[in-house]
């Protein structure tokens, strides 16, 4: 008899097909570097706060500052640096929370359907008509919130439908399938057929969906904090770009807009890359072509 | 014999067109269809697509809820049941569906899907549901190596070997196979028929074994009941339906049974038009529209299931006609 | 068909009084006592207890709401803290330039961008394909403010070849001149936008033309005989369009609340920068009608374009 099958097993010919994909792997060590300098944080750079020493403000790249300074004399390196901290840790507990939510309800409406359904469907619709970032703005306002953590949860409580939608549609493909009939037909208990066999089938196009789900909670937070909302003390790269266009100074401090731009600009682009490489391995047309 | 299953008036109509505004209207998938399944027997169900066969194998196991009817297996009505009381009534019935590669979770392994209920139910311990589950594969003809193994790799008529293994492994008393054989290559398709024959001569399984081809069901059956937009229309022992089937469409199921004779002229009875809608069944005998014999009574009256020396049919001119053999 | 309208319509309204109704919740949750939020110290006495009595401040909650929903049915907004004037008529000043902006991108947009993820993922593997699949993708990721930024930078600044915000400049005469600076100072606002909305068409576009070439009836036509352009516009372009107009429609509908980075960097006095604005006065009532404008118009998009899908494929209402 053989040996009992490890994850990678079960996962294999995905796998395999995702690392013959060179967007997807591109996507992944994009990823990766930022994770890496977000966790190393600390030994890259000092923390960031307070005010900076005043005769170095608005100083282009130099060895002391690759990345210059900005106008209260800051090093922008060390912004930059954390921020990719504040960023993992926002797209992350965005990612969370609109998985908590949205999976559950993505599943039950698809397996009951039924009543349950139109009120799973009623909600999403709902949350999918109101336009995003205007309500995070005016949440963000009126609640008054001063951290980033809130922020990040806010941004998840309203990206939970898109994830919601997908599961269900998922769900309702593969709650048609007779493996299903047959769980049923032999006893399985109900929360047993939707949280094992049905997630474990219907999960697919949800991790593709998180993947992006995680590039647009950035963008979302970073034009939050660009306004001005959110959190006063973290420097996410938004904020940063706040600084920038608040003191006037990104006219001639190319420098000031620029990297925190281009920071932003790789994290999403690696998660969306990463995205479209895990849609393609997790297609099962492609990979068995 | 003794009666393991008897199945009253059991109805499944489906409601479609649910809107506000449009008048509701119902898809009769089976209507009135009763009969007794007896210990160890293979009932044979066949009809076309439309007729409301699968439908009926469903309601039965309740996988589909019955609109109305009751079902007694040996004398509990199981229409009634509900929790955890159904629940261990499923170990008793079982049902092997149409298509092997729908029909397995592609990401559980052949062991998992056989051990799975046998854990749930508590049948057994971890270590002694292995032991079981390799013993099952071993009597389905499959190789016991292939525990771990996933359904993709395997064959259609392999992965209906698994399904079965897996219907096996709550030791069910009544097995209800719904067209078990048709997606799978004529050259397998007796492998598994004769499967499902050792199976029964070992465990003495009931089957209720549902299917549009009557020469796969000629081999396993002991009775036949054929059939037609929802209700039966002819049910009886294998030897006399084939010898002397009295409902005309059952006659033209069997004239168009291929002889493979070629000195032999087979004379076809084409059927009419095609089946009606089960939102539309006509007035009268439902079989009506395409028959060739048809009467006037045949369009007003509906014709009641009808018993002379254990063959039962349907149908005002059953005594009328001769049986073409 | 008229049965699907009239549900359909149905379910829009209700979708727009929940709206109604969380906006309404949700300026209630203010930190502090709305009334001398509101009132603080730029109104008289006289002037404090008129406005109570006319939003019913002072009453419960309930009564409160159902006195809001009395207005809206006037198309009363309330009236704004900063501005002292109605939010109405703040709104009715603002939306024309947000719809100019949107809709010339928008149509700009789909002009180039349908044709283009069409013909992108027609030639699917092609150089072409995978160097406009690479700038799609870096399209969709770019980040708004950087984009205004860069582009403020080069073309406002270093090269002063359009106006550096605003939405026109005051004095220019009437007629041609004025359509014209009107136009000059769309540039940007628009070129900022367009990326991300190109990206998205051409992205989605590409993604639904793979998809559906991929189908048998495709194939079924080629074997017909059937003129490879021909396959591609009438079978192919046709099926591909339906999430396409579904995206359309979205996106139109967004319309309104989209451009509030762009304007926001560009000064330019539609209902997004009003809103930013808003934010910093923290003047609610002009929020809470914004957001109501937003949703409306979010929601009369889905209706539309759920009915023109239907035209367009008609399994959907039976689906």
């Amino acid at each position: 008899m053989n040996q009992k099958p490890s994850l990678y097993n079960k996962w294999e010919k995905e796998i395999k097909a995702f690392f013959r994909n060179p967007l997807g792997l591109i996507g992944l060590a994009g990823v990766t570097f930022i994770l890496l300098v977000a966790l190393c944080a600390p030994l890259l750079a000092e923390p960031v706060g307070g005010y900076g020493v005043f005769e170095e403000r608005l100083m282009g790249p130099t060895a002391n500052h690759p990345f210059g300074t900005d106008d209260m004399g800051r090093d922008m390196f060390s912004q930059v640096v954390w921020g990719a901290r504040a960023s993992m840790k926002v797209a992350i507990l965005a990612v969370l929370t609109a998985m908590i939510i949205g999976v559950p309800v993505g599943l039950l409406a698809g397996y009951f359907q039924g009543f349950v359904d139109t009120i799973g469907m009623g909600l999403i619709e709902i949350f999918l008509t109101i336009p995003m970032l205007p309500l995070i703005i005016i949440i963000t306002a009126v609640a008054d919130t001063q951290s980033i953590d809130m922020v990040a949860i806010i941004i998840g409580l309203f990206s939970w439908p898109t994830i919601a939608r997908i599961t269900r549609a998922s769900t309702l493909q593969v709650s048609s399938m007779q493996y299903i009939e047959a769980a049923q037909c032999l006893g399985i208990r109900t929360g047993k057929i939707i949280f094992k066999h049905i997630l474990v089938n219907a999960s697919t196009p949800v991790i593709i969906n998180l993947t992006v789900v995680m590039a647009t909670s950035i963008i979302t937070e970073s034009a939050i904090s660009f306004l001005g909302l959110g959190d006063p003390s973290t420097f996410s790269w938004g904020k940063i770009l706040h600084n920038a266009h608040s003191s006037g100074a990104f006219a001639s401090a190319w420098w000031y807009s620029l990297f925190p731009s281009m920071a932003i600009i790789l994290f999403v682009i690696s998660f969306n890359f990463l995205s479209m490489g895990v849609r393609d391995a997790l297609n099962p047309k492609i990979t068995r072509a | 014999m003794e009666k393991i299953l008897e199945v009253k008036n059991l109805k499944k109509h489906f409601k479609l067109n649910s809107g506000w505004l449009s008048k509701p209207c119902y898809a009769k998938a089976v209507d009135e269809v009763s009969f007794d399944l007896y210990r160890g027997e293979t009932l044979g169900l066949v009809g076309e697509s439309g007729s409301g066969k699968s439908t009926t194998g469903r309601t039965i196991l309740r996988l589909i809820e019955p609109t109305a009817g009751s079902v007694h297996y040996e004398g509990t009505d199981i229409t009634q049941l509900a929790g955890q009381d159904l629940r261990s009534l499923r170990k008793n019935l079982q049902m092997v569906f149409q298509d092997p590669y729908a029909a397995l979770n592609p990401r559980m392994t052949v062991g998992e899907c056989i051990t799975e209920p046998m854990l749930e139910h508590n049948m057994y311990s971890h270590n002694d549901a292995v032991d079981k589950a390799c013993e099952l594969l071993k009597d389905v003809g499959l190789d016991k190596s292939y525990y771990y193994r996933y359904p993709h790799e395997f064959s259609g008529g392999q992965k209906q070997r698994i399904s079965m293994a897996r219907s096996l492994a709550v030791a069910p008393k009544v097995l209800v196979a719904d067209e078990p054989v048709s997606a799978l290559d004529v050259s397998i398709q007796s492998q598994i028929i004769n499967l499902f024959k050792d199976l029964q001569n070992e465990f003495g399984i009931t089957y209720l074994f549902i299917a549009h081809d009557l020469s796969v069901v000629k081999y396993l059956s002991d009775r036949i009941a054929v059939m037609y937009l929802g209700e039966i229309v002819e049910l009886c022992d294998k030897h006399e339906l084939f010898e002397n089937p009295r409902h005309p469409y059952t006659q033209a199921l069997i004239s168009a049974i291929p002889i493979p004779d070629p000195t032999v002229k087979t004379e076809r009875i084409l059927l009419q038009g095609d089946i009606p809608s089960p939102t539309a069944v006509p007035q009268g005998c439902r079989f009506s529209t395409r028959c060739r014999y048809c009467q006037p009574i045949c369009l007003e009256q509906h014709p009641e299931l009808e018993e002379i020396d254990g063959h039962s049919v349907r149908c005002h001119l059953h005594d009328r006609l001769e049986a073409k053999s | 068909m008229t049965q699907y309208i009239v549900k359909r319509v149905f379910k829009g309204l209700i979708t727009l009084l929940i709206t109604i109704t969380i906006t309404f919740l949700i300026l209630r949750l203010l930190p502090s006592d709305p009334a001398m939020m509101m009132l603080g110290d730029m109104f008289t006495d006289e002037q404090r207890i008129e406005l109570m009595a006319k939003f019913g401040l002072d009453k419960p909650l309930h009564q409160q709401y159902f006195i809001y929903l009395k207005n809206l049915l006037r198309g009363d907004l309330g009236m704004s803290f900063f501005q002292r004037r109605p939010v109405m008529e703040i709104i009715q000043e603002k939306l024309p330039w947000t719809l100019l902006l949107m809709i010339t991108t928008q149509i700009i947009t789909m002009l180039i961008g349908i044709p283009l993820g069409i013909y992108s993922g027609y030639k699917r593997g092609t150089v072409f394909d995978q160097i406009v699949n690479a700038i799609a993708i870096f399209g969709i990721s770019i980040f708004v403010p950087w984009l205004g930024f860069t582009l403020l930078y080069f073309f406002g600044y270093k090269l002063p070849i359009f106006p550096i915000g605003g939405a026109y400049k005051v004095g220019v005469p009437e007629g041609w001149p004025y359509f014209l600076d009107i136009g000059e100072h769309l540039v940007l606002p628009v070129v900022t936008l367009m990326v991300i909305y190109l990206a998205n068409y051409v992205l989605y576009t590409r993604g639904s033309i793979i998809d559906v070439m991929e189908e048998d009836y495709i194939k079924t036509a080629r074997s017909k005989g059937m003129k490879e352009r021909r396959v591609l516009w009438k079978h192919a372009a046709k099926n591909a369009m339906i999430p396409t107009v579904t995206m359309a429609g979205m996106m139109l509908g967004r319309m309104v609340g989209g451009a509030v980075l762009t304007e926001t960097i560009y000064a330019y006095p539609g209902i997004g920068r009003m809103i930013y604005q808003a934010v910093g006065q923290q003047d609610y009532p002009v929020l809470q009608g914004a957001f109501i404008i937003l949703a409306l118009s979010v929601i009369l998009m889905n209706i539309i374009t759920d009915i023109a899908i239907v035209y367009l494929d008609p399994r959907i209402k039976l689906g």
